[in-house]
């Protein structure tokens, strides 16, 4: 349904770090003078230099905004990081920091019992915070609480090799700013040729779908009216297991950019976590199908056209042109 | 069998918070609630918070969620906020924000909070004529990284927290704190609290290798004893409490004590 547009010039991966990083961060930020002040350092390392957080380029699999499913309720949610399996059953810091909270391997049944996973989390300066958990995450026992180094080891993982406990699931979070970041910003080595697929757009109004197919000889044909848009993507692995995920969701209606939006942060608000602007909580963006709902738009009468592009984070494409006609 | 109140099964089970006959499900991102109805086929509300639940408390008609981001959200019964409690907001002054234990008295005119790290709080809330105001702030020497036990005596009036220091006392009518035995009870050893009868506590304290039980009345420590080493859970009721044992359950009454 979707094809992969690989022939486009894109953007080398460094340099879309480099772009994304001034877009999340307002420009009264820390970090963002923290960059001002050293104009020279290459821009490749420019976001890892200033956060101080680096997130492993190989074995990761970035979910951040991905419809997940909530059993036993069924209502769906939103992913907020990146899932990681590393060649050896430990976790490294992302950044130098402080232990902030740590759950799991308790002698005691406690009160407050773990979801499913075990936490770590560390404090970075400027008010970052690099949060690990996985089921079977134990705390090292060498860890110094006041003083964990880049890259030293938080914790372990035990479980047979390829099962879910051997990887780990990492997220950023920027407190000073209440967001909580896209972990593909933070790898810039992570490299990811394959395009993400689309795998369904449809239209909504009040019960009534209609599912593209642009493939159709004869125009598919609906009622004028206010419509949101549904669409269900899929970022596939390259190489390694590596996914760089979904990024970026642009729509173009009869030659009019209607939405563009991107998955770089998430805002933490009482309400939840706000994606690509959107209001919280995440629910509200995914049905329970886990598509995306989009912006609503109210189609008139006469022949339409829709281009829905969707970028990765490496800048991979996957662009779906549908025309139909409205009643 | 004295009645408890509970059951064995009110021991904590994974991605299910349970307590004062309520039953909260727990998102594997663990940045999401919904709790049970009360037949148990369905769910009553679902709430999603912008930060990882670190740990709660609740009562029959509120719940308190403590989260990543050192905020606290009150909720009603139907999952409305109440009341979000910022501590940073309040003036206190923690190098990093985090909330590692709640105790949410039963009718909620008191939450108390274990809040942030270099240094560490325990902050009480009182509630007067509907609006929360911060009462009691105690600044600790140490601190401690995970979620830790708390809780008001059955009548609301005294409140127990374990912390670095070792046990914080707080008597609401007194307006005063005090930290009980720290020479017992300081450091980062595991504890369970819970009231128990109207007015004490009973006290689960683990080691490496040791347990040991405990009861704190008025705020004096009138017994520590040690039990089995695979003693792992807590459950206390009017006028009597058990341990949990990994071979068998112990149960203590009040008279034993008197």
């Amino acid at each position: 349904m979707s094809r992969g547009n690989m022939g486009r010039p894109r953007q080398p991966g460094a340099v879309l770090v480099f772009l994304v990083f001034f877009l999340i961060f307002p420009l009264n930020s820390p970090l963002f003078q923290a960059q001002n002040a050293s104009p020279a350092r290459e821009e490749a390392s420019m976001a890892e230099k200033a956060i101080s957080i680096f997130v492993p380029a190989a074995g990761i699999s970035v979910d951040f905004g991905v419809p997940k499913r909530f059993t036993p309720s069924g209502s769906p949610y939103l992913g907020s990081g990146a899932q990681i399996q590393p060649r050896t059953p430990e976790v490294p810091a992302a950044g130098e920091g402080i232990v902030l909270f740590s759950q799991g391997g308790s002698l005691l049944s406690s009160g407050f019992p773990r979801s499913r996973d075990n936490f770590i989390a560390l404090a970075h300066d400027g008010g970052f915070v690099s949060l690990y958990s996985s089921p079977s995450l134990a705390l090292s026992a060498r860890l110094k609480k006041n003083g964990v180094a880049r890259d030293e080891i938080v914790g372990t993982i035990e479980g047979a090799r390829g099962g879910q406990e051997d990887n780990y699931y990492l997220r950023v979070i920027d407190n000073s700013s209440k967001l909580v970041v896209n972990p593909a910003l933070f790898s810039p080595g992570m490299i990811d040729r394959a395009a993400p697929r689309i795998e369904e757009v449809s239209l909504i109004k009040e019960g009534f779908r209609l599912k593209a197919e642009p493939e159709r000889r004869i125009l598919q044909r609906l009622a004028q009216g206010d419509y949101k848009l549904a669409i269900r993507l899929n970022d596939p692995s390259y190489a390694g297991g590596v996914v760089s995920g979904l990024f970026r969701i642009k729509v173009v209606l009869d030659g009019q950019v209607a939405a563009d939006r991107k998955l770089d942060s998430a805002r933490n608000l009482d309400e939840g976590l706000g994606f690509l602007g959107f209001s919280a909580p995440s629910s509200l963006l995914a049905d329970r199908d886990m598509r995306f709902l989009l912006d609503g738009h109210f189609l008139a009468r006469g022949n339409h056209s829709l281009e829905l592009t969707v970028y990765d984070f490496n800048g991979n494409a996957g662009t779906l042109v549908w025309r139909f006609i409205v009643e | 069998m004295a009645d408890v109140g509970k059951t064995a099964t009110d021991l904590p089970r994974e991605g299910v918070f349970e307590e004062a006959g309520r039953s909260f499900h727990i998102r594997p991102d663990q940045q999401g609630i919904a709790e049970r109805d009360e037949g148990g086929s369905g769910f009553r509300w679902e709430r999603e918070f912008g930060s990882l639940i670190t740990t709660a408390a609740a009562t029959q008609n509120l719940s308190a969620w403590g989260l990543l981001d050192g905020r606290v959200f009150l909720l009603d019964r139907a999952g409305a906020v109440l009341r979000i409690f910022d501590p940073r907001q309040e003036g206190i002054g923690s190098a990093h924000a985090c909330v590692y234990a709640l105790a949410l008295s039963e009718q909620g005119e008191s939450l108390a909070v274990l809040f942030g790290i270099l240094p560490q709080y325990v902050l009480v809330y009182e509630r007067k004529s509907g609006f929360y105001s911060l009462s009691y702030t105690r600044k600790l020497q140490g601190d401690l990284r995970s979620a830790q036990s708390a809780a008001f005596a059955r009548n609301g009036r005294s409140l127990l927290v374990k912390t670095a220091d070792g046990l914080v006392f707080f008597d609401r009518d007194r307006g005063k704190g005090a930290l009980l035995h720290p020479g017992r009870f300081a450091g980062d050893g595991e504890m369970l609290i819970e009231g128990f009868g109207d007015d004490s506590f009973a006290l689960l304290k683990a080691s490496a290798d040791q347990r040991y039980v405990g009861l704190v009345r008025h705020g004096a420590l009138e017994a520590c004893f040690p039990l089995p080493k695979d003693s792992f859970g807590l459950i206390a009721g009017e006028d009597s409490f058990i341990i949990r044992g990994g071979e068998r359950d112990l149960i203590f009454t009040r008279g034993e004590y008197e």
